[in-house]
């Protein structure tokens, strides 16, 4: 079977060829048009170039060895501009999959799935990844202004419906065409400043360059055309994230969702101050513990994870080390276990990231890097702290179609700091389409 | 035993089958290290017994002149670097051929994970291409470069090799001679001959000879680093011929007569696998447009790797001429532009030519593995790397834009009698000599009453 190598340009982009969110593109779009064949979504690439400016001045500038300079949460790379990513059936338009908060499952993902050497060298040419944040404003974010220096990208999409293994029929009387949209992150939550203060850098922004998504259709045979076209409804099984966001702000925070998802696999979930999201004085995407308003590390005393009310599947209390020891700064093993475990199962795990270097309790929350306890400056790569859990061992998942997922925490945030919690439910969808459109059984 | 069984495929082979191993440590039947500026030649002949393993094999060993004593092998191709080129021959046919085999291993070698780089190949085959970040003095969490590890403590700016890596020819005062403590590495046979990583050879079955040939790299310069500012340039490497040997592991299956009434219904087998054709191209930094034709007219070519070397490194380095050039960065670390894009067929495999370098990683890793360099390394992006050195070298001039390669999936089918056109657009560095292309395409082999032939697909 032959096949060719697609470059698609964005749908949307401007003259110049250049998106900024700052300047009024803040969705990128690409779209692979109906034709005789088969698109292996696991080839699908997003290529282009990332500048970064602290100003929007005419011919702006780009940041330098200033005390406060804008740059980007390290571990992420590329992926600090993805805010949202959606996949969409091209014929009605109807979405296949979309993922919200896509930095932050990323950072998570990346964190617990790749280990420091795989950040630092296959993701570091593809993604800008940098698994140390000094080292990724040198080499990704610092330019020049007389003598810009690139930095090219060509990340892959995470995605259940990228990472199918499934190929897509795009004949026109079958499934069709995709369109594969990003929403970008707005500037104030993709860029921080070195200083923890916007002085000189309230514009700071970032713009992409040079962009195109490329990808792999093979060609159906002519003596295969009539015998594909006829393949005009079908299904596909895809391990799918559904995000959700909230809050918490007291030492008895509930979390209770109807998910309606019938194989529910694992979820996880980072937390952020609410005051970190979108300023460019905190990073956004840091994956942290939660906090008091004094910059103070605050703590889980007991985790309950439920289903319907009851305690599942885990029985008991799960009981930190910190609360026999507030002194430890340790994180609690068996914690750090399911959350790793929620992201990649425990027995394909290969190599990780995660160290007791970047999951202790050392740092606080300020930005102020004279304290030497700043969270900006965690090394391998970051503070890489959640929860989770594994609910599936053979990836027949646990239904939560009928019964309310719920998460009881309690937890030492005695003071008002309102505390994001950004979850991820990954679940087995089944796409069902036809030429009316498409439909996502749970 | 089944009747369908296939000795030849592990995953035909019940769990119970009976299986025993011989080992022979075989020596050259025919063995010339070169001189100073000529290539050496030896030969392996192989017994003609059991089923060979993939993984057999090749100890070797160098001595080092009096005037070196911290001789070491480049660290992306380990003793490769003493291949110059690999060829398995049954009778007087070639199964496999493999020219510039050690500047095709060091691109082969990327795809090691730095882990098991520094903690397993160091060891056995003297590869060891791994990072770190390098931390200023009392700073534990802020790093801005990136510099090589071996598992060894930085003495202030200077990381040293392991000692029991250190090639020493000194002749110490009692008169001892230190160099009979160079450490023998191996190379496996499935990384001479790639085919063997998914085929195994039925020696039993095979009525003529089965032969490894092997040619040195000259024994001056090339086949080893030297300690900068400490050893004299251009040494002279010796085989050390008690170390050099083939280990040939031979697999029998099944007890009692399984394997020979396997060997009767399997009379005739036949099977395809890959080889690899070298295209060899002189260029200079002046050309900026290269369009080349590398042949393979009529062929099943898979994929083809294109690197840019400069052939007159030195040893006074810490790669040797096995450095894969990327394009050049001028003093401002802008990295020059790159074109890329093969024709065949009468169509261009890309729709417009590949321009980002991000995208020529990712089209290498999709045809290739996962390369694991770091991104100055690999594309000259970025001012990462650290200038300390490595055994007396500044690792960001020897590393910088030294792990560069590009490499396509052909997706058209069959390559047209006009073969494959390369289109290049370069800004290379000041000291490309040469454009390397391999080609792995498709050939058969055909094993009948104990007579092999082969044809290509």
């Amino acid at each position: 079977m032959t096949s060719r190598t697609l470059s698609i340009r964005p749908d949307n982009i401007p003259s110049s060829g250049k998106v900024s969110f700052k300047n009024g593109f803040p969705v990128l779009s690409f779209t692979i048009q109906s034709q005789n064949g088969m698109l292996d979504p696991k080839t699908i690439r997003i290529n282009g170039d990332l500048k970064v400016f602290r100003d929007n001045i005419a011919d702006p500038n780009p940041p330098g060895n200033s005390g406060n300079e804008p740059t980007m949460d390290n571990r992420l790379g590329i992926y600090n501009v993805f805010d949202q990513v959606i996949i969409r059936h091209n014929k009605s338009k109807q979405i296949c999959e979309h993922i919200r908060n896509y930095g932050r499952y990323m950072t998570s993902v990346l964190g617990v799935g790749s280990s420091k050497q795989q950040l630092m060298s296959p993701l570091s040419e593809s993604c800008l990844i940098m698994p140390n944040s000094s080292a990724f404003y040198e080499t990704v974010i610092k330019n020049d202004k007389t003598n810009p220096r690139k930095a090219s990208f060509s990340a892959h999409l995470s995605c259940g419906f990228v990472q199918s293994g499934s190929l897509v029929n795009l004949m026109e009387n079958s499934f069709g065409g995709i369109q594969c949209e990003i929403h970008l992150t707005p500037d104030s939550n993709a860029l921080f400043g070195t200083g923890g203060v916007t002085t000189g850098i309230g514009d700071a922004h970032y713009v992409l360059s040079d962009l195109s998504l490329t990808c792999e259709v093979m060609d159906i045979a002519p003596e295969d055309v009539a015998q594909m076209s006829s393949d005009t409804s079908g299904e596909m099984d895809f391990m799918s994230i559904t995000s959700l966001y909230t809050s918490i702000n007291s030492t008895n925070a509930q979390l209770q969702y109807s998910l309606g998802l019938k194989q529910l696999q694992s979820v996880f979930m980072n937390f952020c101050p609410s005051s970190h999201l979108n300023t460019l004085t905190q990073n956004g995407m840091a994956t942290t513990y939660p906090s008091n308003q004094d910059k103070t590390l605050g703590v889980f005393n007991r985790i309950q994870m439920l289903r319907g009310g009851v305690k599942y599947p885990q029985e008991f209390d799960i009981v930190p080390n910190n609360k026999l020891d507030s002194n430890t700064a340790v994180v609690d093993p068996q914690v750090l276990r399911m959350f790793m475990e929620s992201i990649v199962p425990e027995s394909i795990i290969g190599k990780s990231s995660m160290s007791n270097m970047n999951n202790n309790r050392f740092y606080d929350l300020s930005s102020d890097a004279a304290s030497g306890k700043t969270y900006l400056h965690v090394p391998d790569g970051g503070a890489l702290f959640g929860l989770g859990c594994r609910y599936s061992q053979y990836n027949s998942g646990q239904d939560f179609s009928s019964q309310q997922w719920g998460l009881s925490l309690d937890t030492s945030l005695e003071s008002d700091n309102p505390i994001s919690v950004f979850l991820y439910f990954k679940s087995v969808n089944k796409l069902v389409w036809n030429s009316a459109g498409v439909q996502i059984l749970s | 035993m089944s009747e369908q069984m296939n000795f030849l495929k592990l995953s035909t082979i019940p769990l119970n089958t009976e299986q025993s191993l011989e080992t022979d440590l075989l020596e050259p039947v025919v063995f010339n290290d070169g001189s100073a500026t000529t290539t050496g030649f030896v030969r392996f002949t192989l017994q003609r017994k059991g089923i060979l393993h993939s993984h057999s094999k090749l100890l070797l060993a160098l001595k080092p002149p009096t005037t070196v004593s911290n001789g070491f092998f480049p660290p992306s191709v380990g003793i490769g670097a003493v291949i110059e080129s690999a060829r398995l021959m049954c009778g007087n046919q070639v199964i496999n051929e493999i020219s510039s085999w050690g500047n095709f291993h060091s691109v082969k070698s990327m795809m090691i994970s730095n882990e098991n780089n520094v903690e397993r190949e160091q060891y056995t085959t003297g590869r060891g291409m791994s990072h770190q970040f390098i931390y200023t003095a009392g700073d534990d969490s802020q790093s801005s470069n990136v510099g090589f590890e071996n598992g060894r403590e930085y003495t202030g700016t200077a990381l040293s090799q392991h000692p029991f890596a250190r090639m020493n020819g000194v002749v110490d005062a009692s008169g001892y001679l230190n160099s009979s403590e160079s450490p023998t590495y191996s190379i496996d046979l499935s990384d001479l001959f790639p085919f063997l990583k998914v085929h195994q050879l039925p020696l039993a079955q095979i009525n003529q000879d089965i032969s490894i040939e092997l040619t040195l790299t000259q024994q001056e310069e090339n086949r080893a680093c030297v300690k900068n500012g400490v050893d004299a340039a251009k040494a002279v490497y010796t085989i050390d011929r008690n170390e050099l040997k083939f280990c040939a592991d031979y697999i029998f299956w099944g007890n009692g007569d399984d394997f020979q009434k396997y060997m009767e219904q399997n009379r005739s087998q036949t099977f395809s696998f890959v080889d690899h054709r070298l295209t060899t191209t002189s260029i200079a930094s002046t050309d900026t447009s290269v369009i080349r034709n590398i042949g393979m007219a009529n062929r099943m070519v898979n994929r083809i790797v294109t690197t840019f070397q400069n052939d007159a490194g030195t040893d006074v380095s810490i790669l040797n001429k096995y450095g894969n050039l990327a394009m050049n960065k001028d003093g401002n670390s802008v990295v020059g532009g790159i074109e890329y894009n093969i024709r065949y067929n009468d169509r261009f495999e890309y729709s417009s030519n590949v321009t980002n370098p991000a995208q020529l990683f990712t089209l290498s890793q999709q045809a290739e593995g996962v390369p694991s360099v770091v991104r100055e390394e690999y594309s000259n992006e970025g001012d990462l790397l650290t200038t300390n050195t490595y055994e007396g070298s500044i690792q960001n001039a020897d590393l910088g834009g030294q792990f560069f390669f590009v490499s396509t999936r052909l997706s058209a089918g069959r390559v047209g009698e006009r073969g494959i056109e390369l289109h290049l657009t370069l800004d290379s560095q000041a000291d490309v000599t040469t454009m390397r292309t391999w080609s792995e395409y498709l050939r058969i082999g055909v094993l009948e009453d104990g007579i092999f032939s082969f044809y290509n697909a």
